[in-house]
């Protein structure tokens, strides 16, 4: 009976075999797990991909720590914190690990650095030198130098024949800054610690992108072996960075998805048994299910197999409302006692306006800003076609009108008694304007941490790790890109000169600019070195006159005399060399192709300041074309990002309501129906907005995309009424929107219960916009209607 | 019988190689026994004469022979040592200038010059190391890094001392620790550098338990 028709037999075969092959190739797709197709493409460009390209993406701290600062335990922390680095330095997975400078760093670094000094030496430093030069300095300094040679143990002759005065001091100072924590110091054993002992730095990068979630745990289970391994008992350890937010999201999905997805299948699974208890519905309803695989195969095509996973996730879900479809024509199919060919022809209308407004929303969503969003209204839009047409063709071969026909008397829309219809609509007018008074009262809450899922244990640690380090969030980073290899001294010239501009504007700053200026600049330190030198030659015949009567011998301080005038240019390699090299590894960062050369200006709390140097840096890019320069700040990143969500999403909802206005208004022209047919979006708008200011105070940017996607959805429950009041569709419709409703609410609403905030945050916007939806679909839709007449 | 002939002179060979081993074996293992035998029995011998010293004054005559200068320096002064780890090394002539230990206190005075308090570990473990000499309780402490030799003629017991790891020694190249064989008290050390810079230090006229005021061991002068 069923299935009679052989064309039927055909068109079902071949959508099973379809499932079948997609469903095999699926597994060939390579997912993109990486968050960064959650923002704008225009913020990606320009910052998070210079982020991401420089790696500090991937660069994990390891806070190393002890409960008591004894002697034993320091002891302890050193040790492991020696085994630990090793281990990790040695891993091929990291790169750029720093967990100890060398045994005797101070001096290496400075037997190494100091006969670049004069390269160094601005011209506060020759005043300086100039200011000290006096002969009872000189004097001083070389009883110092005598004494020091002369105290048993000690044994320092390479520094003070190479810096007799003391002028190390001035180089010293230039590396100070460049200790990255104001609270830490790095201990005589070379270990970065703080000023209590109780905790040591350890920090490397992955090769891994760490905002992959797959990485992250193999990053993480590698990392967890080696601290199991190498921590001395009472040593603990913590990981800071991407690593642990990246795993603590992908775990808390993994989390909700396993335990939600049972409850969703069950609750559904009784919803049809308890009320309808129907094999063809359950065959009709599972079209769309069998189109998802095919809709993903066609949708990675078209993105040539790149798609992110939370897009595919949410597009999934999204297409899911595609049921709607042949529930409709099912149902209506099924409950009515005209032909087949008659009922089609009657919804063809209805569903082809609802599938219009759907697909209309999603279209719109194709202009999204946020990659993400435009490959899920894909998905979306491919899904539901499918399962459109699909349905229309597949549904009717589930029906065999003589057999299937139904007692639909209790669910047929009548004519609503015009009081009843005037208390229910004054009701249903009272909860709008509440909802559109708190709408204004809404704080628009676009930061994306408020939809990232932070344990407890990760903001603990990272307040620890602030408090213990220093740390300062509120950075402006400007990033030199230097194109190729070969233009490095160029990109450090200009490089010196942002570093002037800032200094002349008292802004603190951290740059190389100071212990690695470009060549230009060097060249005028060596000249105004070489000129002072010359006017002071005196002091030279002084050294040597006071040296001689302590008993200096006369070549005791010949590499002195040698480096005053004897010069070479200082380059990267020279500093890679010495100690300092993991230190300038965090401003100069060396890629595949090119340099990056950043200079981090601290504490940084006003918008002016980086407005200011924004206008700088934008002046300058119109005289240098050579080298990219970019400006990075956390803050206005993340306001930029606010901003740009905000009005994406804001055009979005605007272009999107206009489009469904559209289409009902060309459908039922009169002004009553497209009210009527409106009332389930305004409705869920409305619950919406008050939901959001009673429970959380702020809407944020997924509530807007689910508001979106539920705008969509209910108009579809309102066309469906106000057709079934036309009489063009089956009067029991009211049926099949709550079997529709319910079914949305069930597989969205059980996400409310969700660990993670951007599921949550889904599933409590679509609970709340289909559950004042639906009643206005069924109650208030009718009511409208009935204040005029049939035909209005 | 080729054959056979070559079995029988790699038999002799490996027969040679093991009486060879074993003659190694046993010369090293009694060389060892002996010398550690010795060292072990003048350091305890030393510690049981320390051990009845709770201060020590001598006067120092310090000699510098580096290639930054002339001709040898000789610094002249005083020690104070009071157990456990007070220690005030003082020169007076040709300028003034003194170490003074207090456990963890380093002071460096310099004529005419304010006061240094020495902060970095490794300088002052390195100072530290200056009440060796009359403290041997820490011995256990310098075997992990220097390896330990005796020798002893007719007026001294010499110990010296080579770091293990040359790099982590400070650039020390080695230590002598001189004790007059009579009473086994300390009479000269001699520090030799990286760079052969060569410290002597000799200690004369030297005063057990004499009362020494507190302020040496914290105050420059």
């Amino acid at each position: 009976m069923l299935l009679r028709n052989k064309k039927y037999i055909q068109l079902w075969l071949i959508l099973i075999i379809t499932f079948l092959i997609s469903t095999f190739l699926c597994k060939k797709i390579k997912l993109n797990q990486n968050i960064i197709g959650l923002l704008p493409d225009t913020i990606n460009n320009n910052s998070l991909n210079y982020i991401k390209r420089i790696g500090l993406l991937n660069k994990i701290f390891i806070d190393l720590s002890i409960n008591n600062n004894s002697t034993n335990m320091v002891v302890a922390l050193e040790r492991s914190a020696f085994l630990l680095g090793k281990d990790i330095q040695q891993t091929k997975i990291f790169t750029n690990t720093f967990f100890k400078l060398s045994d005797n760093y101070q001096l290496n670094i400075i037997e190494k650095l100091l006969p670049y000094l004069p390269n160094l030496t601005t011209r506060d430093d020759i005043s300086y030198i100039n200011k000290i030069l006096k002969p009872t300095y000189i004097k001083k300094a070389l009883l110092t130098d005598f004494t020091i040679l002369n105290t048993p143990l000690i044994s320092t002759p390479n520094i003070i024949r190479l810096d007799p005065l003391g002028l190390s001091k001035l180089l010293i100072n230039k590396l100070k800054q460049f200790k990255p924590q104001k609270n830490a110091y790095i201990n005589d054993n070379g270990f970065l610690i703080s000023k209590d002992k109780r905790h040591i730095l350890i920090w490397t990068s992955t090769k891994l992108p760490l905002t992959d979630a797959k990485n992250a745990e193999k990053v993480n289970q590698l990392l967890y072996k080696l601290l199991k391994k190498d921590l001395l008992h009472g040593v603990n350890a913590t990981v800071i960075g991407t690593l642990p937010h990246t795993l603590a999201n992908a775990r808390a999905i993994k989390y909700d998805l396993r335990h939600l997805l049972p409850i969703t299948t069950l609750a559904l699974l009784l919803l049809f048994l308890i009320f309808f208890r129907d094999i063809k519905l359950l065959c009709a309803i599972s079209i769309p299910f069998l189109c998802a695989p095919i809709a993903i195969i066609i949708t990675t095509a078209i993105l040539r197999w790149h798609i992110y996973a939370i897009a595919l996730g949410f597009g999934l879900v999204l297409f899911g409302i595609a049921i709607d479809y042949s529930v409709h024509i099912y149902f209506s199919l099924t409950r009515t006692h005209k032909s087949k060919e008659k009922v089609l022809i009657q919804i063809k209308k209805p569903l082809v306006t609802a599938y219009l407004t759907t697909i209309g929303v999603f279209i719109v969503l194709l202009f999204s800003k946020v990659p993400s969003h435009r490959q899920m209204a894909l998905l979306s839009i491919i899904g539901l076609t499918l399962s459109f047409l699909i349905s229309w063709f597949l549904v009717p071969s589930l029906v065999n009108p003589k057999n299937d026909l139904i007692n639909h008397k209790k669910m047929v829309i009548k004519q609503i008694n015009k009081t009843i219809a005037i208390i229910r609509i004054t009701f249903w007018v009272i909860m709008i304007t509440l909802g559109f008074i708190f709408w204004s009262k809404l704080h628009y809450n676009v930061k994306l941490t408020s939809l990232e899922y932070i344990p407890k244990y990760i903001s603990y640690n990272e307040k620890i790790f602030h408090k213990v380090w220093g740390y300062n969030s509120n950075t402006i980073i400007i990033i030199l890109d230097s194109k190729n290899y070969n233009n490095l001294s160029k990109t450090l010239d200009i490089n010196d000169l942002i570093y002037h501009h800032l200094k002349l504007q008292n802004i603190k700053i951290l740059s190389i600019s100071t212990i690695l200026p470009g060549n230009l600049k060097q060249f005028k330190a060596l000249k105004r070195w070489d000129t002072f030198w010359e006017k002071k030659k005196y002091i030279l015949s002084l050294i040597t006159k006071y040296a001689d009567q302590l008993g200096f011998n006369q070549s005791a301080f010949n590499p002195f005399f040698y480096n005053l005038f004897h010069h070479k240019i200082l380059s990267l390699k020279i500093l890679l060399n010495s100690d300092i090299k993991y230190f300038i590894k965090n401003f100069i960062i060396k890629t595949k192709k090119q340099y990056y050369i950043l200079t981090i200006i601290y504490n940084n709390t006003s918008n002016k300041i980086y407005y200011n140097i924004n206008q700088f840096i934008t002046e300058l890019k119109k005289h240098i074309k050579s080298v990219n320069i970019n400006i990075i700040s956390n803050k206005i990143w993340q306001q930029k990002v606010e901003k740009l969500l905000h009005s994406d999403l804001l055009n979005l909802s605007i272009a999107a309501s206009i489009i469904i206005f559209i289409i009902v208004w060309i459908y039922l022209k009169k002004p009553l129906k497209i009210m009527a047919a409106l009332s389930p979006v305004i409705s869920s708008l409305s619950a919406m907005s008050l939901f959001s200011f009673l429970t959380q105070g702020d809407i944020n940017i997924l509530n807007i995309l689910m508001g979106i996607m539920v705008i969509g959805l209910s108009v579809d429950y309102g066309i469906f009424i106000v057709s079934s009041f036309k009489k063009e569709i089956s009067e029991s419709s009211k049926t099949a929107v709550t079997m529709c409703a319910l079914s949305t609410l069930i597989g969205f609403g059980a996400l409310a219960l969700a660990k993670h905030p951007a599921l949550k945050s889904l599933g409590i916007t679509v609970l709340v916009g289909i559950l004042a939806a639906w009643p206005t679909a069924i109650w208030i839709a009718p009511a409208i209607l009935s204040l005029g007449s049939i035909d209005d | 019988m080729v054959k056979n002939g070559i079995k029988y002179i790699f038999k002799i060979i490996s027969l040679i190689i093991t009486v060879n081993f074993l003659l190694i074996t046993i010369l090293i293992s009694t060389g060892y026994t002996n010398q550690s035998k010795s060292l072990d029995f003048f350091l305890r011998e030393i510690k049981l004469k320390q051990e009845k010293i709770q201060t020590l004054i001598c006067n120092i005559k310090q000699i510098k022979k580096s290639n930054l200068f002339n001709k040898s320096i000789i610094f002249t002064g005083k020690i104070y040592y009071q157990k456990p780890n007070n220690i005030r090394y003082e020169f007076k002539y040709p300028i003034y200038s003194a170490i003074i230990i207090n456990n963890n206190y380093i002071l460096k005075c310099t004529e005419n010059m304010q006061p240094w308090k020495i902060k970095s570990d490794i300088i002052k473990n390195k100072l530290k190391n200056l009440n060796f000499i009359f403290n041997m309780n820490d011995i256990s402490r310098l075997k992990q890094n220097f390896f330990f030799s005796i020798k002893e003629d007719n007026i001294y017991v010499i110990i010296s001392m080579k770091p293990k790891h040359f790099k982590k020694s400070y650039k020390i190249k080695s230590i002598k620790l001189f004790f007059l064989r009579k009473d086994l008290l300390p009479h000269k050390l001699i520090f030799i550098d990286n760079q052969n810079n060569l410290t002597e230090i000799i200690l004369t006229n030297i005063v057990i338990n004499h009362k020494i005021p507190n302020k040496l061991f914290y105050k420059c002068y």
